[in-house]
């Protein structure tokens, strides 16, 4: 494992242990972080866990500003995304036949609180000031979702570290995975830190 | 009188890949393009097929790739192009169409990612134009994903959307 891998690795750790606290908080309920996977892997291929680029997905998006841009993209299938919204809203899973507006209401504010606790997480290590914007919730094809965070990545390297979280809801029949691909921009910042320590 | 061979096999591209065929029994696909664009070019003499799944829509601003050749829309091109005239194809018999180019972002983030399918459009009809050519039919902008497949057989191209059955083009 490479430096730069390493202390991605840790960040990332702490980051996702983090958030998941963080929507722990939210939803009432414990969440076990089963896996977590840190992989460096070509950027195409990231569409692969999420069952290939057709597959349907709901993806929860933000971008981050302060002392390095970036992206930051929770993807779900949809039968996730709406056992989340049935847990956020304190229904029983299953409740939810579609994606409603405030469906999608709750997946944002999801999406505000892990975007929070990571880059706080990430802000408290490294010292960097990392700021979430509002989050955007899509629902397209897993491929489609993805080049809104691969362009970026692509323009100057074909490969990526990606973190992959399989987490459970404890009790609940939830699990999902939570993608977590630096840019360079973000991966550069990291390392200027990294040599200062 | 038998009618075109029934596609046996697909060659689906990934991000800045591209690929040639003259193989009656293959079809080409891109899958899940948002922002990225389809270059998708047939020869109804010689047969010939080539498509490209461009991610970017300018080399200058980036690093080329040998892994990942097509990304960029400026070099991929004309890249494809140069390769199917190579094998017989030629340019003024070349069925063109793009694909994709999708602007998947629709909130306050729209400006924040530069809107990046409509660039990879304008580039892409640009190149083409550089090339002495021209767009035969496009499907691009809106706010939604596309899967484009083409025949070689027959030149004959579906494109569908999520919650869409795939349309003939």
């Amino acid at each position: 494992m490479t430096r730069e891998l390493g202390a991605w690795a840790d960040l990332v750790q702490l980051g996702t242990s983090q958030a998941m606290a963080g929507l722990s908080e939210m939803i009432g309920a414990e969440i076990e972080v089963s896996d977590l996977e840190l992989r460096c892997i070509p950027v195409a291929a990231v569409s692969e866990a999420f069952g290939g680029r057709d597959r349907e997905a709901v993806g929860i998006y933000l971008t981050v500003s302060g002392a390095a841009d970036g992206h930051l993209m929770l993807m779900y299938e949809p039968r996730i995304a709406l056992a989340f919204v049935d847990l956020l809203y304190g229904e029983p899973l299953g409740t939810g036949g579609a994606l409603t507006e405030m469906g999608r209401s709750a997946l944002g504010e999801m999406g505000n609180v892990i975007g929070a606790y990571f880059l706080n997480a990430i802000a408290d290590a490294t010292g960097l000031a990392l700021l979430p914007s509002p989050p955007e919730v899509l629902t397209d094809m897993a491929g489609a979702l993805l080049d809104i965070v691969s362009a970026d990545i692509l323009l100057t390297q074909d490969e990526t570290y990606m973190g992959e979280a399989t987490f459970s809801v404890a009790g609940q029949d939830v699990s999902g995975v939570f993608l977590v691909m630096p840019t360079p921009g973000l991966l550069d910042a990291l390392s200027r830190v990294a040599e200062l320590t | 009188m038998s009618g075109p061979a029934a596609v046996v096999r697909t060659t689906a591209l990934s991000l800045g890949e591209w690929h040639i065929s003259a193989d009656p029994e293959e079809s080409l696909a891109c899958i899940g393009l948002g922002s990225c664009v389809a270059f998708v070019a047939w020869d109804p003499v010689t047969g010939l097929a080539g498509m490209a799944h461009m991610v970017l829509p300018d080399s200058t601003q980036g690093r080329e790739s040998a892994t990942a050749p097509a990304k960029f829309v400026d070099t991929a091109i004309p890249l494809v192009v140069d390769r199917m005239t190579a094998r017989g194809a030629r340019r003024e018999r070349l069925r063109i169409h793009l694909v994709g180019g999708a602007g998947m972002l629709q909130g306050v983030q729209r400006t924040n990612s530069m809107n990046i399918g409509e660039r990879n459009t304008i580039a892409a009809r640009a190149a083409v134009r550089a090339l002495g050519l021209r767009v035969y039919a496009e499907a691009t902008g809106g706010g939604h994903g596309r899967t484009v497949r083409l025949s070689v057989a027959d030149g004959s191209m579906t494109i569908s959307s999520p919650g869409s059955s795939a349309v003939a083009a």
